[in-house]
């Protein structure tokens, strides 16, 4: 549906957004999406992006980013070690809404400061930073900057913003596309039947000694199917390895 | 009064247990669906931490009684119509998309009985205002989700009518359901405002708000 459902007719961009989009498909690399996100943000006005996707600890891979940001900036921001305090990055992974900066409280001293210096470094002060959900219960964040007055920023949020979330999925998109072909991630885990049945009644809602049960099985075998599927799917969770079953196919709810 | 809170909110696990204790009450012990309840309360895979849904609550102005909740997700990410309702209809439907959201366990505090089906009413109307507020503010365009079917024409009265994408079968489904994509936009809010004469509330919850016996 992705592909056949295109963004909103609302918007000043016109004919010119549309091209880009299909350009973007075709990106092969992350400097090819760049070039294209800054002709995108010329049009609509807006001043920097910073896309980010956190890597895996237990894979190995590495934090992508793509940005326009000042690099001084990012400099500042690794060098204090400021994702651990940013409110945009702790309430940005938490909820669906998109953070709006102007809404964020600024009362403690060290948010006050890092929004001071952000500012010092030549961030635009208006700011929206939001959740792109996926593949599985993977997500990136997107931080979006402009330096509209206040009028204009109620119109780009109302009108143009859809065709922002749309197109930084896309870019999410492809920037997945492209990684996992590198890494050679995301191949289909294998499960034996018994995995799958257990996995299938974890999805359902049942507790183990209800699946033992009914399985004919003991507890702790029914705990070792679950570790093996764990296992497969490179997560710490259950629960996420049963979701990902679900969307890849590989168990019917 | 709307206000939401997430999975994880730790602050808010009194009126988050609210709503799935009100869900166990209505899924499975009125409408007797097959929904897991564990200590009177109906949790399922999707409400799990590590998703981290949103809910959306209406609540009782004075009181901050829980009146009315749903669910929501992003269709880019693991949604029910992927996982369990598939089998419910003859078609596989692929509703994944950055501007709409999957809305699913919406539940009404109050029996649609004669005494209070303005209640019902007005509680419904306001978390659906609330919906379509925070999906204009979030820059999404569409809601998606499953209903029974007759619930069509109770949509239709609320003035919030459904898209119809797919219905069930009987061989798919012995419940009658259906798909249905509802547009969210600041025009529809409009419309509902003007129709029922009331706008939505937006409020915050204390931490652990004690609720008023009612």
């Amino acid at each position: 549906m992705f592909d056949e459902l295109p963004p909103i007719a609302n918007s000043k961009t016109g004919i010119y957004f549309d091209e880009t989009i299909e350009m973007i498909r075709k990106a092969q690399t992350f400097s090819q999406i760049q070039i294209l996100t800054d002709l995108i943000w010329s049009r609509l006005g807006l001043e920097q992006y910073f896309y980010y996707l956190p890597g895996q600890t237990h894979t190995a891979e590495e934090d992508t980013l793509i940005h326009n940001y000042p690099s001084d900036w990012l400099n500042r921001y690794v060098q204090k070690s400021y994702v651990d305090i940013d409110p945009v990055v702790i309430l940005g992974s938490q909820f669906l809404r998109p953070i709006d900066w102007q809404n964020l409280p600024k009362r403690e001293k060290k948010i006050i400061t890092l929004f001071g210096e952000a500012v010092d470094f030549g961030v635009a002060p208006r700011g929206l930073t939001f959740k792109i959900s996926g593949p599985g219960l993977r997500f990136a964040l997107f931080t979006l900057t402009a330096r509209f007055n206040a009028n204009d920023w109620e119109l780009f949020r109302r009108f143009e913003f859809p065709n922002v979330v749309y197109f930084a999925n896309l870019l999410h998109q492809r920037v997945v596309d492209i990684k996992f072909v590198n890494l050679s991630l995301g191949r289909r885990p294998v499960l034996t039947p018994r995995e799958r049945q257990c996995l299938a009644m974890v999805a359902r809602g049942y507790r183990q000694t209800q699946i033992a049960q009914d399985q004919g099985i003991t507890v702790k075998v029914v705990n070792k199917y679950l570790e093996s599927v764990r296992h497969k799917f490179g997560t710490d969770s259950t629960t996420e390895a049963a979701l990902l079953a679900i969307e890849q196919g590989i168990i019917i709810f | 009064m709307i206000t939401y809170i997430n999975a994880t909110n730790l602050e808010f696990s009194n009126i988050r247990n609210e709503m799935y204790r009100m869900r166990a009450e209505i899924f499975h012990h009125k409408l007797g669906w097959e929904v897991a309840v564990n200590d009177g309360m109906e949790i399922d895979l999707y409400d799990s931490p590590e998703l981290n849904p949103t809910y959306l609550l209406q609540l009782c102005d004075r009181s901050h009684r829980l009146q009315a909740s749903m669910r929501l997700l992003p269709t880019m990410g693991p949604h029910m119509m992927q996982g369990p309702f598939k089998k419910l209809f003859p078609i596989e439907l692929d509703m994944r998309h950055p501007n709409i959201w999957e809305s699913t366990r919406f539940t009404t505090q109050f029996s649609s009985g004669q005494n209070n089906g303005r209640l019902v009413r007005r509680s419904t109307v306001e978390l659906i205002m609330g919906l379509c507020s925070l999906a204009i503010d979030s820059g999404v365009t569409h809601i998606t989700g499953v209903f029974e079917s007759p619930m069509a024409t109770v949509y239709k009265r609320l003035g919030w009518e459904p898209h119809l994408l797919c219905k069930s079968t009987p061989e798919t489904s012995t419940l009658p359901v259906s798909v249905g994509l509802w547009e969210a936009n600041s025009a529809t809010l409009e419309r509902l405002i003007e129709l029922h004469g009331f706008e939505p509330n937006f409020g915050n919850l204390q931490p652990n708000d004690t609720q008023i016996a009612a």
